[in-house]
């Protein structure tokens, strides 16, 4: 098989998925290098880029995964009604930080972070499936331990883990006066 | 009566925070006499309010003025052997770890919100989907899972079996490892779980986590005919395990 071949296969499959596929499952299907399947991919991301088209490739939750581009997304939502409400509230995002954050982390460990009651929160993620549990904890009772989903990933859509800011960074990254940070996010979510 | 449940604050940090940060105050150098008592007035104002004042409010006040008491009244006078409430290092600790991951969360939601413009196809072609299901409709029972274990075991040659004395497997992480795998894929074949492994007690551990997944519900296992090849699927809502 020759490349230019892989790239259609590959493009028909990115084209046709509802989620994001790895170089590696790639890799499996073509019988090819994990590296070379990556090129290929980088390769029509690039060709998107380039010819300008509406839609792109982006690197998602260790995987590819066509979508559109932001410019368009007004239309988008204009043309499919599509409801405002899907955002997560505040309690939720501190949750999920924690969980991102800290993973394996317990329900105690979150809420003394909180100070608040965390039950139901915690309840809403699993059932959005942005946290899972991902085993216990080797002390008194043994509590369940969270981390976060591939789901997690594709919400906010990151490439992995390590694209996260690291925690220590957030305050000079921010760089603004956390009282601006505060209302923003309030009012963006209210 | 019709409670509002406004919630305004996220918890007693939250309203803290946002007290410091309107009076411009320093988080390592509170006036706690003076932050107490617009805490408490705040905390009055909902409860004026009818809003829903949790019970981590009324500890922080409370937290807040013992706090308060201490700086006021010579040292050692108060009983310092009381652990439930927080000392002023400790508070000062928690509001920063606090504030940490509040910008984590702001964070969070800039980019939940540049994701959001952006749109991709939700989902397959409902043939796809159905193929394997169809394909594998027969649920397995736990004597089919038994046998199939039982074959793992005698398939494996005894030169490859080492045992180890110590108990470096654990159910726990086999869960982990299983789970790990299915969020990628939908289901996976129940012997290739226990391709390369070579110690007894890793087979035995892996068969016990699959057990208990099954029994949380988090998988199921299927088969295309009796005594076929058993594929354990992955199951959607993994939110069972949480009540448990």
């Amino acid at each position: 098989m020759d490349t230019s071949e892989a790239k259609s296969i590959i493009e028909a499959i990115l084209f046709a998925a509802d989620r994001p596929i790895s170089p590696i499952q790639f890799a499996g299907l073509l019988e090819m290098d994990v590296t070379t399947a990556e090129d290929i991919l980088l390769q029509i991301q690039r060709e998107y880029d380039e010819t300008g088209r509406s839609f792109q490739v982006i690197e998602i939750a260790n995987g590819f995964q066509i979508c559109t581009r932001d410019e368009y997304a007004s239309w988008i939502k204009k043309f499919y009604t599509i409801e405002v409400s899907s955002r997560l509230s505040v309690s939720s995002l501190e949750a999920l930080a924690i969980v991102a954050y800290k993973q394996p982390v317990t329900r105690a460990e979150i809420e003394e972070i909180r100070g608040v009651n965390s039950d139901s929160v915690i309840r809403t993620l699993l059932e959005k499936n942005l946290i899972r549990v991902i085993g216990r904890k080797e002390a008194l009772g043994r509590p369940l331990v969270y981390g976060t989903t591939t789901d997690f990933l594709i919400h906010f859509g990151l490439r992995d883990l390590s694209e996260l800011p690291l925690i220590e960074e957030i305050d000079t990254m921010l760089g603004k006066p956390k009282e601006e940070i505060g209302s923003e996010v309030r009012k963006a979510l209210s | 009566m019709y409670k509002v449940k406004l919630q305004i604050f996220e918890g007693p940090l939250d309203l803290l925070l946002y007290l410091i940060r309107k009076n411009e105050l320093d988080i390592y150098n509170i006036p706690i006499a003076e932050i107490t008592d617009q805490y408490i007035e705040y905390i009055n104002l909902m409860q004026s309010l009818d809003l829903d004042v949790a019970g981590e409010f009324i500890l922080m006040a409370a937290t807040l003025l013992h706090i308060k008491s201490e700086t006021m009244l010579p040292s050692g006078s108060v009983d310092d052997n009381d652990e439930v409430m927080l000392t002023r290092e400790e508070l000062v600790r928690q509001l920063l770890e606090y504030k940490k991951f509040k910008e984590a969360a702001s964070i969070l939601s800039y980019k939940e919100e540049v994701k959001r413009n952006l749109y991709s196809r939700s989902f397959t072609d409902p043939a796809i989907e159905g193929f394997e299901l169809r394909e594998y409709r027969i649920s397995a029972s736990l004597f089919d899972l038994l046998s199939a274990f039982h074959k793992v075991l005698n398939s494996i040659s005894e030169e490859q079996i080492a045992e180890f004395d110590e108990d470096i497997f654990t159910v726990e992480q086999k869960i982990g490892e299983i789970l790990q795998i299915l969020e990628t894929r939908k289901r996976i074949e129940f012997s290739s779980l226990f391709k390369d492994i070579c110690s007894r007690l890793e087979i035995i551990v892996t068969f016990l986590a699959i057990l208990e997944l099954t029994k949380s519900k988090f998988i199921v296992p299927r088969q295309s005919r009796l005594f076929g090849k058993i594929w354990l699927y992955r199951l959607n809502k993994p939110k069972a395990v949480e009540a448990a």
